[in-house]
């Protein structure tokens, strides 16, 4: 299950890298042919803010929560006795684990709707944005199936926090 | 209960939570959803969960912010300062000192190839640090540098806090940009002077080197900073030759680190593979936390708590200068909290009114806002430089040497802030050339 | 939850005209006319929900009542899209926002629209013309060729590639950055952006081609529970205060261009009227459009575009006819033709109820 889930975030994650490779590369071309040849592209603002940042954000969010990458500050927490680390730790993972199935479920209306309007955006071409609507349920859902995990794990005793945070409370 | 007091119970509950160890924007989300679901009903909290994320992502500008961390980690991952870094050495090997002046001017040149202070930091870090140490600096004089040199990478452009900031408040990126120059060049230069100074009245803190200076390497040396001025033209001079916008301008930065990186002969495929993740994991996060910051914003605008906080400034004074420090002492003690983008997505909304009314120059203090937000972003409890330092180096110095390490740099912040303040020019004098 | 508070939006800034007066004065004027039973608490600046989701905002109830930009929403407002990208058919900002206003709160199939939406419509109004604002000088059909110009995209765009030019749909807040470095040609767009935007420091040339004005979506539109909790008399007051201010935007809109245009002349700018070459392409691109329009609103689902274009043209002849005939700087005046010709027509008993 553990390992299982790590190679699917895993794999969202790659992912989003190519996301972050594909618009890196339509944007340089982008630039290129509108600098020399007066050709940009059609479409590149609408892609890039709606297929390749949405794909880079969400589809990692997963391995982010699980990996504990995401921004927190531990300074108080470094000096509680261990009962408390652990009672702070799973309320942390419960809260988040609600708090994101409330964005999952409420992004994921979203996404029905917009699949039911077919939704698109205007640029200098329409463009269809309902399929990136689909990757905030997925990003949150996923993020938050790595909250419930985290907390299982800290039940059972094993890791849940990155390595130097261990460190410091040796 | 008054909308005023559901807010500022909704600011103390978030203090209450981060202490928890939870993660700032699962934090903001929480306190946002549950204090807009009390103040009007829960089909508005709803309405702003659904409505925000997807417009907030979405938005073209912020293609720029993991194009210019991309173009930062591969510039940190293919060892783009180490040649820098060894000149800048060489060079100031008989100023007391001169390791850690090295280290600041490396900063320095790395955050023209870096959109991010704590990418700057992170690169810096592995590089100089150990080397300081091997030297017998002060752990807290090795580590101190770098946390504080770090932050010029969001004040020498490329800066991902400045793209934030123009979106926000409708300036000019590209003027931002510009206007960071020199107000970075001063406070590399204050660093370094402060570093001779301190090195030479207590020789314990830097032992002095004993290599001679070497001509030839001098020379080697000299031919392996050419990325560097290869980059900021690049970047820069492609903005303002009207090339490219400065949104675009980071597409095209991370590909000429790329390319830079293969002409060197630097880029493996592990360096690639390690600069992905990294922007990833980076960009990821940082969205999450703003995703929580824009609801957080939205709830403190219903709550009237910022406008209660204006009112309150403003009935000290309306002079621009009060008004400057005010903000300044409140992004101060802020800044000890609040991470650098959560805060200023957090005050720009409520703070614009009363610029705009006291009619402040939005690029002059859209700089004095960067230099204050890169200052919260080496104190403590919320210094994320802080932690990027203590984290890059495996706990191998105590979080505490770090933050006394930081204070001198602080001091010499607050001075590079009054000169920022007192001669506006400094940070004018380049954009008015751009607009003629 | 606190009782009554109510929260209005828009997304342009507190100083702009379509925010000024239709919300941050009418909000005033509306607490007094109610005794306090509506009060407003004016979110400007996007600070309460961004531009592109105003419309799901409102019906959240997030606000009560909002500005929507509507282009940003063409698969749930095809009709609203279809009149709103007719921008070319007459380009006086006056006559747009009155027409389409009436067509909003009057059209049946537009009235079903808002309602699948879950908002109630309350006016419409109309960007002052949209010009060429450019860093080079553009006269003729010929200077248009291989230009870059920034669109508001959907018919702008359409008519950038008719006359040869590029379209660049970038943000708003990067048309300064693009003039001054070159990077684009022209920003297309109301001429107050010469001083919102402070272009007149890298415009050199204006252009008074009258590329269309922007009307699209609707200045007012109410949350549906909101409109339904309260009296009939109180929704008369709003009624009342919406037609004053569809007129007051206006003439202040046109003074805010007017100022912005005479401060850049005096800074060096050039005004210069279109030649034939460009008037004739414009006119050309009007006739050829219509059938783009049609087509991309039966792809949506517009039952019969025509019809609807048809009512609409109706409506817009009606207006301008009317408008000829008043002193288009008397707000009081305009106010007054906007509730005998409209708003005095709508049952408030039952408008937005049933
Ligand atoms: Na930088
Ligand atoms: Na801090």
């Amino acid at each position: 299950m553990d390992r299982a889930f790590r190679k699917l975030t895993h794999g969202l994650m790659l992912v989003g890298g190519l996301g972050i490779i594909l618009m890196m590369l339509n944007i340089t071309l982008d630039v290129i042919l509108k600098v020399f040849w007066n050709a940009p592209i059609q479409g590149t603002v609408e892609i890039s803010s709606y297929y390749y940042m949405v794909a880079i954000v969400m589809l990692p969010m997963a391995m982010v929560e699980y990996d504990d990458e995401q921004i927190s500050v531990d300074l108080l927490f470094n000096h509680f006795p261990s009962w408390l680390k652990r009672t702070c730790l799973m309320i942390t993972f419960v809260a988040t684990a609600v708090m994101l199935s409330v964005m999952t479920w409420r992004t994921g209306l979203d996404a029905v709707r917009a699949f039911k309007v077919g939704e698109v955006v205007m640029g200098s071409r329409e463009i269809i944005v309902w399929p990136a609507r689909c990757m905030l349920p997925l990003g949150f859902g996923l993020a938050a199936v790595a909250a419930v995990l985290r907390a299982v794990m800290l039940l059972r005793g094993r890791p849940v926090t990155k390595l130097h945070d261990l460190d410091s409370a040796a | 209960m008054s909308m005023l007091t559901i807010g500022w119970i909704g600011v103390a509950s978030l203090f209450g939570l981060l202490a928890l160890r939870m993660s700032i924007g699962i934090a903001l989300m929480i306190v946002s959803f549950i204090g807009i679901s009390v103040m009007l009903n829960t089909t508005a909290a709803f309405g702003i969960v659904s409505a925000l994320p997807f417009s907030f992502i979405g938005d073209w500008s912020l293609t720029a912010i993991p194009m210019f961390l991309l173009m930062g980690f591969i510039a940190a991952n293919t060892g783009l300062t180490t040649g820098a870094f060894d000149l800048l050495k060489l060079l100031l090997a008989r100023v007391p000192g001169g390791l850690a002046s090295a280290s600041v001017g490396a900063c320095g040149l790395f955050a023209a190839a870096s959109g991010s202070s704590i990418a700057t930091t992170a690169a810096m870090s592995r590089i100089a640090v150990p080397e300081m140490l091997r030297a017998k600096y002060h752990p807290s004089l090795a580590t101190g540098v770098v946390a504080a040199s770090g932050t010029l990478g969001s004040l020498i452009p490329p800066s991902i806090l400045m793209v934030l900031y123009g979106i926000f408040t409708e300036q000019s990126i590209g003027q931002l940009f510009i206007a960071g120059v020199i107000p970075g060049i001063i406070s590399a230069l204050i660093y370094m002077g402060m570093i001779t100074v301190r090195c030479t009245l207590n020789p314990d803190l830097a032992p002095r080197s004993t290599d001679a200076f070497d001509a030839s390497k001098f020379l080697r040396l000299l031919w392996s900073v050419w990325p560097f001025p290869v980059l900021i033209m690049g970047v820069l001079g492609g903005i303002f030759g009207g090339f490219f916008t400065p949104t675009e301008a980071g597409g095209v930065g991370a590909t000429l680190a790329i390319i830079i990186a293969l002409l060197r002969r630097s880029l493996t495929w592990e360096a690639m593979r390690d600069a992905i993740r990294q922007t990833v994991v980076a960009t990821s996060s940082i969205f999450f936390l703003s995703i929580g910051a824009i609801m957080f914003t939205r709830f403190m605008g219903l709550s009237g708590v910022p406008r209660a906080l204006t009112d309150a400034m403003l009935s000290v004074s309306d002079n621009k200068i009060v008004i400057i420090l005010m903000v300044a002492g409140l992004f101060v003690i802020l800044g000890m909290v609040i991470d650098s983008i959560g805060l200023m997505l957090l005050t720009l909304p409520v703070l614009l009114p009363v610029l705009e009314g006291a009619d402040i120059n939005l690029i002059w203090f859209g700089i004095i806002t960067i230099k204050l937000l890169e200052i919260g972003l080496v104190t403590p409890p919320v210094g994320l430089n802080l932690y990027v330092l203590h984290s890059a180096l495996s706990g191998k110095v105590k979080l505490g040497d770090i933050i006394s390490g930081t204070t001198w740099f602080i001091a010499m912040d607050m001075l590079t802030l009054i000169l920022l303040i007192a001669f506006p020019a400094l940070s004018l004098f380049l954009p008015s050339l751009m607009a003629n | 939850a606190s009782a009554e508070s109510y929260n209005a939006n828009h997304f342009f800034a507190e100083r702009h005209s379509m925010v000024r007066g239709p919300y941050v004065e009418f909000a005033k004027k509306v607490a007094e006319e109610t005794n306090g039973e509506i009060d407003f608490t004016v979110f400007s600046a996007g600070s309460l929900l961004p531009p592109a989701s105003s419309l799901q905002g409102v019906r959240d109830g997030v606000a009560q009542v909002t500005y929507h930009a509507g282009t940003y929403t063409p698969s749930e407002l095809p009709i609203d899209n279809l009149i709103g990208n007719m921008a070319f058919y007459n380009t006086d900002p006056l006559v747009m926002a009155f027409a389409s206003t009436e067509f909003g709160l009057t059209n049946a199939e537009q009235q079903a629209e808002w309602k699948a939406n879950g908002v109630v419509y309350g006016g419409g109004y109309s960007t002052s013309e949209y010009f060429m604002q450019c860093n080079t000088p553009i006269r003729t059909l010929e200077d248009m060729q291989g230009k870059r110009l920034r669109m508001a995209g959907g018919a702008w765009s359409r008519f950038a590639e008719f006359a040869g030019a590029v379209p660049v749909s970038i943000p708003s807040s990067e048309m300064y950055t693009g003039l001054d470095a070159g990077s684009l040609d022209c920003a297309v767009a109301a001429a107050d952006a010469l001083d919102s935007f402070s272009l007149k420091d890298v415009v050199t040339d204006m252009n008074t081609l009258a590329i269309g004005n922007y009307y699209a979506g609707f200045e007012w539109g109410y949350n549906v529970p909101f409109w339904q909790s309260i009296t009939p008399e109180n929704r008369r007051v709003l009624f009342n205060e919406m037609a004053y201010y569809l007129g007051e935007h206006r003439i202040a809109f046109d003074k805010d261009v007017e100022e912005a245009v005479q401060s850049a002349k005096d800074g060096g700018m050039t005004v210069v009227d279109p030649d034939e070459t460009l008037t004739n392409a414009l006119a050309e691109f009007v006739v050829a459009d219509e059938a783009t329009l049609i087509s991309t609103a039966k792809e949506r689902g517009v039952a019969d575009p025509e019809a609807i274009l048809t009512a609409f043209k109706a409506i817009i002849d009606k207006w301008d006819g009317l408008l000829a005939d008043v002193d288009t700087t008397d707000v009081d005046a305009l106010a007054a033709l906007a509730r005998s010709e409209i708003y005095d027509k709508i049952d408030e008993t039952t408008y937005g109820v049933n």
